[in-house]
């Protein structure tokens, strides 16, 4: 058994490490990402003059909003709307304590037992997950709610109802890759596709549970509830400043979160390839540290894939109407999420 | 282990409250401050706001609530039954737990068509 103040000492790092990663590199090198990008597609440059390429455009909007003039509109329910963007950040930071980030390590001999990288190892793991994002709501409810503006309560209402709408169709696929890993722990789920990939037995979940990310987290071809040609920009109208800054941090750490699950669930989490691990090219991920930085990083590059997955379907579709966005939630994936766990449940008990 | 695990947790819920209540109590000490009256104003592309915020919404997104709320307890059932299922099929059990999920689905089915055919997931009428 470990020392305990070492235990304390290394799940501080983990914490302090995985805070500072995703809230202070990911979400602002992804903002900048997603506005390059943008620029790109539409034949501009978008942000290069900060920093190299531009990749302190970030640092240097926080630095702005921080700076602007803490505006307070008149008529707003000020406990509720300074409530508000705390909200939307809290389940943003829970919402990774459970996400395993790479193999069981020993860190090259530093530990007798292998430690979990992973902030908090609870059993309940994947439900955590599940439970802490869809708090989400709140936030934004919350904040349209008290703002004293109709476009705020218009985009609060349908952010609402397409989250919750959603969140049935993507449980429902969770529900069969539950059952090909037989756990809600995300490390054990990983560790059940060291042979095969859950992404083949389960395509059609994957088919419902992308679409399904993309409404929870409220971006094109589902963004109805910052539809800025109707609702200005939704629920966070009336803020400005960095009450504003917090939401889209929240937003943008929450799309990281949903794309970590993405690949742990469906692509192997840090495993190779379908069919080859890492033992078979002779790289030893559990006690050697090189081996554990190669499978951190590769799954660090497959998170990287689904966040720009993201990007590029930003700025290729284009948006849905309301009644398509409910009616393909509620008449086409949950149906076909409900059909997906009766096939996966028939193959495996009669193939 | 269990209160190792959750102080993780906890910590995290911490630190994200104080990543909010620090922003906003920054912004407040380090913000500029020029007031004018009319930068109090609701947001109305620069004329006098119209129409009020507690008007009365659609129906539907109340319907839409109640109808989650039975749709998603019932996901949660279907989560302990998803963990058993491997440990039944390797003691044989597997055609039993088979039609016990497969009889839950089948009257989740009967309610998601009785809502469908009730117009409940029509938006466009």
């Amino acid at each position: 058994m470990e020392d305990t103040t070492i235990l304390w000492l290394f799940l501080l790092g983990k914490i302090v490490l995985f805070f500072s990663v995703v809230f202070g590199a990911v979400a602002p090198i992804m903002i900048w990402v997603e506005r390059r990008v943008a620029g790109l597609v539409q034949d501009r440059y978008g942000p290069n003059r900060v920093g190299p390429f531009g990749l302190l455009q970030s640092l240097a909007d926080g630095i702005k909003l921080i700076l602007k003039e803490p505006l307070i509109p008149q008529g707003v329910r000020k406990p509720y709307y300074l409530l508000a963007p705390i909200l939307a950040v809290v389940p943003a930071a829970l919402s990774f304590a459970v996400i395993p980030f790479g193999p069981p390590t020993t860190l090259g001999g530093m530990f007798e037992t292998p430690q979990r990288l992973q902030i908090a190892n609870l059993n309940v793991g994947l439900i955590f997950v599940m439970t802490v994002t869809s708090l989400s709501v709140y936030g934004v409810a919350l904040a349209g709610w008290a703002s004293n503006n109709k476009f705020s309560v218009m985009g609060a209402l349908r952010a609402s109802a397409q989250m919750i709408s959603y969140e049935l169709a993507a449980g429902l696929a969770i529900v069969s890759i539950i059952m090909l890993s037989g756990s809600v722990d995300l490390m054990r789920i990983v560790e059940s596709q060291a042979g095969l990939w859950h992404i083949f037995p389960g395509f059609l979940a994957f088919l419902v549970f992308l679409p399904a990310i993309y409404a929870e987290t409220n971006r094109t071809p589902f963004d109805l509830p910052e539809a800025e040609a109707e609702l200005v920009v939704g629920y966070h109208t009336e803020y400005s400043g960095i009450k504003f800054g917090l939401f889209f941090l929240s937003e943008y750490s929450i799309m990281t979160t949903v794309s970590a699950i993405a690949v742990l669930l469906f692509f192997g989490g840090w495993n190779l390839l379908p069919g080859l691990n890492w033992a078979d090219i002779g790289i030893d991920i559990q006690n050697s540290m090189i081996g554990t930085l190669i499978a951190v990083s590769w799954f660090a590059a497959k998170v990287a894939f689904f966040l720009f997955l993201f990007v590029w379907v930003r700025w290729t579709l284009p948006r849905f109407r309301y009644d398509q966005l409910m009616g393909l939630g509620w008449k086409t994936l949950l149906p076909i999420a409900i059909f997906n766990i009766l096939i996966i449940a028939g193959f495996m008990v009669f193939a | 282990m269990q209160i190792f695990d959750y102080s993780g947790v906890l910590i995290l819920l911490i630190l994200g409250v104080l990543t909010g209540v620090g922003a906003i109590l920054a912004s407040e000490i380090l913000g500029s401050r020029r007031y004018y009256p009319r930068k109090d104003s609701p947001y109305e592309c620069g004329i006098p706001s119209e129409g009020a915020d507690n008007t009365r919404f659609s129906v539907k997104f109340y319907l839409v609530a109640v109808s989650f709320i039975l749709f998603d307890i019932e996901t949660i059932f279907l989560v302990p039954w998803a963990i058993e299922f491997q440990n039944y099929l390797q003691s044989g059990e597997g055609i039993f737990i088979f039609f016990i999920g497969g009889l839950f689905l089948f009257v989740l089915t009967l309610g998601l068509i009785y809502e469908w055919r009730k117009g409940l997931l029509d938006w466009n009428q």
